[in-house]
C-alpha cells in the first residue's frame, strides 16, 4: 500500500497523448497473428517532440517526458525554479526500453563490437528523470520509480512527501511510457492483448460493445506531468491531490475480486476523511480486458448504489493500456476539477455528471497492482 | 509538533563478490582480499578477461526461491539474511505497515537477452521467462515472502539507487506510514551492463584502483544489500537490537551531464551537506566516509573535491571499498551502507584496496591500510548516471541518547 495522506496542490499539468484511434500494422513473425494494433503518438505529435537539433540522442520516452513538463510549465503561474528547490519524481515501468533493446539487439546481431554507448546511457532507467533535470535545470531530489503500475502513484506520493517535509518548493511529477515493439511482442506472448487476429476496433471500456476474451486490451503510450507545491503555497492551484493509496500483490497471479477493490477504494476515502457522496466522478482504468472490466463494473455499480449522483467515466479508449497510463487519467481528473466539468474526451458510462469538485480514480491490473487517487478542487 | 521519529537499522543482509554473509564480507575487508576475478557467468569476447565482482556459488540454489532471475535470487538471499538478523516475524507488524523499497536496474536482463537470441537465431519465441524480466520483480518477491503489504517501490536512480532507497525508507518511517521497511538494492551481471560500461571505456583491464594515479576505470560487480529499518520506538518495543541509526540522508541531482558528474562535485557536496543537516551534525562529527570511489577518471576527482570542500583541510578517514566487490550498480549504495555500519560496529576503517599512489588531482589521503579506529559517525556516498547523488549518514548505538 502506498499511504493515502499526502496532500499537495497541483499548480500545472501537461500531457502527451497518443492518437485518438489505435494504429493497425502487420504483426511480426513472433506473434501468431497477422495484424496488431496499438495506441501510438500520431505523426504530428511525434514530430513536435523533436525540434531539429534540440533533442539529440534522446529516446522517445525522454522526449515525451520533456514535452509533457514543457506543456505543464507553459501555463504555470508559479513555475518551478531552476536549482535545488525543485525536485523531480518520475514513474516509468520501462523507461527507455527502446534504446535498451536496440543496444541488446546490436550485441546479439553484430556481436560485442555492436555495443553503442549512447543506447547504453539511455537504457539506464533514470535517463528520463535526469534528462528532465538537465533540460530544466532542476537540481533537487531526483527519483525514478520503476515498479509496474505502482510507478506513477509512488512518484506522486514522493513528490507530495518532499513538499510536506520541506525538502522542495516544487515537485515535478511525471508518469511516462514509450511503446516499444518488444513490449508489444512480450505482451502478446503473455496473453495481455489477446490473440484474435482480426483488426481491432478502438477500445470501448465498460460499454455495450463487449470485447471478446480473444481481443483483450490494446497497448498504448503517453506522458503526463504535474507541478506540485505544498498546500496553500499558491493562491489558485488547478487542483489538490488529496490522497493516493496503492498496493501490490502478495502472491503471483492473484485472484482479483470486486470486494477487494471496493475495500481499497473505501479505505482510500476513509484515510483522507472524504465522503463518497462528495465525489462527483469516478474515473476508472477499465481497458477493454473483459475480466478487468467486469471488476471495474462491479465496483462502480456498488459505489453508485451508495452514492446516487456519482458519475462513472473511462479514459483508456484514449490511451490504450500501459503501466503508467494512470498518469493520463490523473491529468483528466485535474482538468475536471479545475474546470468543474468532465473533459469531453472522458466517456461517461454511468450517471450524469454534475459540477465536479472531487474525482476518485481507481485502477487495477491483471498482475494485482491496485490504486485509488483522490483529486479535489 | 512531535519530534521526527528516529530511524534505526535492526537487520542487515549482504551478498557480493566478497562473500555471502556479513562476517565473510568483513573478513575479506580486514584481510585486504579482493573478490574481483575473471568473468565466468557468460562468455564474452571483449569483456571475458576483465576482472569483475561476480558472486561465486549458486544464487538460485541458495535463495530458496522457485524461479526468478539472478537479481531476484541475490535480492531474496540478502533480504532473508536481513530479516533473520533483525529477528523479525510476521507477528511483529501489521501487513499494511510493512514496506519494501529496493534499488534495482537490470532485473532479469538475461531473460530478455535469451528471448531475443532465440527469436533472431532460432526463430522461436519462448516467452516463459519474460514475466520475470522486470526490475520490480525482486521487490515483489520479497514482499510476497515476508508479507509486506504496505508501500512497495523499485527505485531506479542508476548507481545511486541503493542510497536513494534507504532515504525513501526513512521517509516512510518518518511520515508514520510504515513500521518496518526492508530497504536496499540489487543488481546482477549481464551482457548489457558489462558491454555498456566497456563501450564507454570506463572499465579497468586490471581491476579498479579508486583514487590511484594510475587508475584505469571501474570494475563491474553484482550483489545485493538489504537493511531492515524501523522507528526507534518500534524496535525498542519489540526488544530488537539496534545496529545503527540511519541519522541523515541527502539526495540531489547535478543537472550537468547524462553520464559524467559535475567536475567539482557540487551535487555530491550538497547531498552530503543535506545529510549532515538532516542528522543535525557538523562536518567535524563524521569519522569515516565510505566513498563511491569507482576508479573512473571523472568520478574520483569530483568526489574528492566535494569531500574536501565540505570537510575542509582535515577531512575524516575516507576509503572506497569497490575493489573488494566491484561496482554493484543499483546495489552499490546498499552494500556500501552495510560496510559503513560494519565499520562502526567493528571500530575499524576499511582500506582503499588497490591504492598505491594517490592521484595528485585527488585532494584527499584515502586510507591505505585497514586499521582500528574510534568511529561514532560514518557516511556512505553514491553517484550515478544522470548526476544522481546520494549520501546516507549512520551513527553508532550509544552515541545519540537511546531509549531505555
Amino acid at each position: 500500500m502506498i499511504p493515502a495522506a499526502c496532500a499537495a496542490d497541483i499548480v500545472a499539468a501537461g500531457a502527451v497523448w497518443p492518437g485518438p484511434t489505435p494504429v493497425t500494422r502487420p504483426a511480426p513473425a513472433a506473434v501468431a497473428q497477422e495484424q496488431w494494433s496499438a495506441y501510438r503518438l500520431d505523426a504530428a505529435t511525434e514530430q513536435s517532440l523533436s525540434p531539429p537539433g534540440q533533442i539529440k540522442r534522446m529516446g522517445r520516452g525522454q522526449a515525451m517526458a520533456i514535452a509533457a513538463v514543457q506543456r505543464a510549465i507553459e501555463g504555470c503561474a508559479a513555475p518551478p525554479a531552476r536549482g535545488g528547490s525543485t525536485a523531480v519524481s518520475v514513474g516509468t515501468a520501462w523507461a527507455e526500453e527502446g534504446d535498451e533493446i536496440t543496444f541488446l539487439e546490436n550485441l546479439i546481431r553484430l556481436g560485442e563490437k555492436g555495443a553503442k554507448p549512447a543506447f547504453f546511457v539511455n537504457s539506464v532507467k533514470n535517463a528520463l528523470a535526469s534528462q528532465l533535470a538537465l533540460t530544466f535545470g532542476f537540481q533537487g531530489e531526483n527519483q525514478t520509480f520503476a515498479h509496474d503500475a505502482l510507478s506513477f502513484e509512488s512518484a506522486l506520493w514522493q513528490g507530495a512527501r518532499l513538499l510536506r517535509a520541506n525538502r522542495a518548493r516544487h515537485a515535478v511529477v511525471c508518469g511516462v511510457e514509450a511503446l516499444v515493439e518488444f513490449q508489444e511482442i512480450h505482451g502478446h506472448l503473455l496473453g495481455w492483448y489477446g490473440t484474435d487476429p482480426a483488426p481491432l476496433a478502438p477500445l470501448a471500456p465498460l460499454s455495450a460493445q463487449k470485447r471478446s476474451a480473444g481481443q483483450g486490451t490494446l497497448p498504448g503510450e503517453g506522458a503526463a506531468a504535474f507541478v506540485l507545491t505544498a498546500p496553500g503555497a499558491v493562491a489558485t492551484p488547478l487542483a489538490r491531490l488529496v490522497g493516493v493509496r496503492a498496493r501490490g500483490p502478495l502472491q503471483r497471479a492473484p485472484a482479483l475480486t470486486a470486494s477487494d477493490e471496493l475495500a481499497l477504494v473505501e479505505q482510500a476515502l476513509r484515510d483522507v476523511s472524504t465522503r463518497l457522496g462528495s465525489v462527483g466522478l469516478l474515473l476508472v482504468g477499465a481497458n477493454g480486458d473483459p475480466a478487468l472490466d467486469e471488476i471495474y463494473a462491479q465496483v462502480a455499480h456498488r459505489l453508485r448504489a451508495r452514492a446516487e449522483g456519482l458519475a462513472v467515466g473511462v479514459y483508456r479508449h484514449l490511451t490504450g493500456d500501459f503501466a503508467t497510463a494512470s498518469a493520463l487519467g490523473f491529468e483528466l481528473a485535474v482538468r475536471a476539477v479545475a474546470s468543474r466539468a468532465v473533459p469531453r474526451e472522458v466517456r461517461i458510462v454511468g450517471g450524469t455528471p454534475r459540477a465536479i469538485d472531487r474525482v476518485l480514480l481507481h485502477h487495477v491490473t491483471r498482475a494485482g497492482y491496485h490504486s485509488a487517487m483522490i483529486v479535489s478542487a | 509538533m512531535s519530534a521526527r521519529p528516529r530511524v534505526v537499522v535492526t537487520g542487515m543482509g549482504i551478498v557480493s563478490a566478497a562473500g555471502w554473509t556479513l562476517d565473510e564480507t568483513w573478513e575479506a575487508i580486514a584481510q585486504g582480499r579482493s573478490g574481483l576475478r575473471a568473468l565466468s557467468l557468460f562468455e564474452s569476447q571483449r569483456c571475458g578477461k576483465l576482472p569483475v565482482g561476480e558472486v561465486t556459488g549458486d544464487p538460485a540454489g541458495r535463495s530458496g526461491l522457485a524461479g526468478g532471475s539472478r537479481s531476484d535470487h541475490l535480492a531474496v538471499w540478502a533480504a532473508r539474511a536481513a530479516w533473520g538478523d533483525a529477528g523479525l516475524s510476521a507477528s511483529c507488524f501489521a501487513p499494511d505497515r510493512g514496506a519494501v523499497v529496493l534499488g534495482a536496474l537490470s532485473g532479469g536482463m538475461m531473460f530478455t537477452e535469451e528471448f531475443l537470441s532465440r527469436l533472431y537465431f532460432d526463430k522461436r519465441a519462448e516467452p516463459h521467462h519474460l514475466a520475470d524480466r522486470a526490475c520490480c520483480n525482486s521487490a515483489d518477491r520479497i514482499a510476497e515472502l515476508f508479507g509486506l503489504g504496505g508501500f512497495r517501490a523499485t527505485v531506479a536512480n542508476a548507481c545511486a539507487s541503493g542510497g536513494a532507497a534507504l532515504g525513501l525508507g526513512c521517509d516512510l518511517i518518518e511520515a508514520g506510514e510504515a513500521d518496518v521497511v526492508l530497504a536496499g538494492g540489487v543488481d546482477s551481471l549481464n551482457r548489457v551492463v558489462l558491454n555498456g560500461f566497456n563501450s564507454l571505456m570506463l572499465v579497468s583491464p586490471d581491476g579498479c584502483r579508486p583514487f590511484d594515479a594510475e587508475r584505469k576505470g571501474m570494475s563491474v560487480g553484482e550483489g545485493a544489500g538489504a537493511l531492515v529499518l524501523e522507528s526507534e520506538e518500534h524496535a525498542h518495543a519489540r526488544g530488537a537490537r539496534v545496529r545503527a541509526w540511519l541519522a541523515g540522508r541527502g539526495n540531489t541531482c547535478d543537472a550537468y551531464h547524462v553520464s559524467a558528474p559535475q567536475p567539482e562535485g557540487r551535487g555530491l557536496h550538497e547531498a552530503m551537506r543535506l545529510a549532515l543537516a538532516d542528522a543535525g551534525l557538523a562536518p567535524a562529527a563524521v569519522d569515516y566516509i565510505n566513498a563511491h570511489g569507482t576508479g573512473t577518471a571523472d568520478n574520483d576527482p569530483a568526489e574528492a573535491k566535494a569531500i574536501r570542500a565540505l570537510f575542509g583541510e582535515a577531512p575524516p578517514a575516507v576509503s572506497s571499498t569497490k575493489r573488494f566487490f566491484g561496482h554493484a550498480l543499483a546495489a552499490a549504495g546498499a552494500i556500501e551502507a552495510i560496510v559503513t555500519v560494519l565499520a562502526l560496529e567493528r571500530q575499524a576503517v576499511p582500506a582503499n584496496l588497490g591504492l598505491r599512489t594517490v592521484d595528485p588531482k585527488i585532494p584527499l589521503a584515502p586510507v591505505m591500510e585497514y586499521r582500528p579506529a574510534k568511529l561514532d559517525v560514518a557516511m556512505s556516498t553514491s553517484l550515478g548516471f544522470g548526476g544522481n547523488n546520494s549520501a546516507v549518514l549512520f551513527r553508532r548505538p550509544g552515541t545519540w541518547g537511546e531509549m531505555t
